[in-house]
């Protein structure tokens, strides 16, 4: 009998799907409830920023306010 | 001056505001380096996966290759075998069949029964070994097919799997760099606000400080000669 005798490959396609397992690698990354939770925390961060930037702008205004004050006031003296 | 411009600047000091890090900054800090390192592990993971299997898939691959190889091999000898004694067998008729002009009835009669015999033998030989090589091709062929498919499943499964993870993969980096990002915009608005504040209230105290050195100074001047002349009047 010839001795062609192909070995069977199912045992590498078992093998390959555990050592590569996509749907169990995709379960290891953060959840999009990991990013939601993440985004509704940043949502307060970008408050602060704009927050800081208003302060920013006012704190700009109020500067030359008070060069105009002081010029005023010196004018005044 | 100075009383004058202290009414002035308070009410602009309530109205300026005062620029912070709210102390959600560090619980988003804190979240945000958990997602970090729950995606860079699972980014890790993958990478060691892909390896992983790639590497099992190159051995398997030389296994099945050189086993294969061997199968071939074998084959080709067992029907380098079979011609060798089909050879063999045509030889031994044909001597035979040389035998037979001036030959006896009865002799040229044995000699055919022999040549009939080698020839019906070396017909079921072959035709068993046909079978056997049929059999033998029929299944190849059924298994390249099945390891056909196999195959292009795994490699849809790969693909589909490879650009899965990828995304998940941008996703976390993404998120990580706009978190980023997001501290550096806070860190950033902060400082540019407290930039704004001190360089209304920065220059002013600095001008204060100044003069009041200098007061300090022409006053420690006035009572140098006066600390003199006490200081004689007790000697």
């Amino acid at each position: 009998m010839p001795s062609i005798d192909l070995n069977d490959m199912a045992g590498f396609f078992a093998g390959f799907s555990a050592k590569f397992n996509a749907e169990k690698l995709a379960a290891e990354f953060p959840t999009a409830a990991d990013k939601a939770a993440l985004q509704e925390m940043a949502a307060k961060i970008d408050a602060a920023i704009k927050a800081n930037q208003d302060a920013e702008k006012t704190w700009e205004t109020l500067g030359t306010a008070k060069s105009v004050a002081l010029r005023l006031l010196k004018l005044a003296i | 001056m100075k009383r004058l411009l202290l009414p002035l600047l308070l009410p602009l000091l309530l109205l300026g505001g005062c620029a912070s890090i709210p102390p959600e900054a560090l619980s988003y800090s804190t979240a945000l380096k958990a997602y970090h390192k729950k995606s860079s592990a699972a980014t890790l993971l993958t990478y060691e996966s892909s390896v992983s299997a790639t590497k099992f898939t190159l051995e398997n691959f030389k296994a099945v290759n050189a086993s294969r190889s061997n199968e071939y091999v074998a084959a080709c000898q067992e029907a380098s075998g079979v011609f060798a004694a089909t050879q063999g067998t045509l030889r031994e008729v044909g001597e035979l069949l040389e035998l037979l002009p001036g030959s006896p009835d009865a002799k040229q009669a044995e000699i055919r029964g022999r040549v009939d015999q080698k020839l019906k033998a070396l017909q079921d030989k072959l035709t068993a070994h046909r079978t056997e090589f049929d059999k033998a091709s029929k299944d190849a062929q059924t298994r390249s097919a099945s390891d056909t498919t196999g195959l292009n499943g795994k490699l849809q499964e790969l693909e589909q799997g490879s650009l899965k993870l990828k995304a998940l993969i941008v996703e976390g980096n993404d998120t990580t760099a706009d978190g980023l990002a997001r501290q550096e915009a806070l860190l950033a608005s902060y400082l540019n606000a407290q930039a704004r504040m001190k360089k209304i209230f920065g220059a002013h105290l600095t001008n204060e400080a100044s003069r009041l050195t200098q007061e300090a100074s022409q006053l420690a001047g006035k009572v140098s000669p006066l600390l003199s002349t006490v200081d004689s009047i007790l000697k």
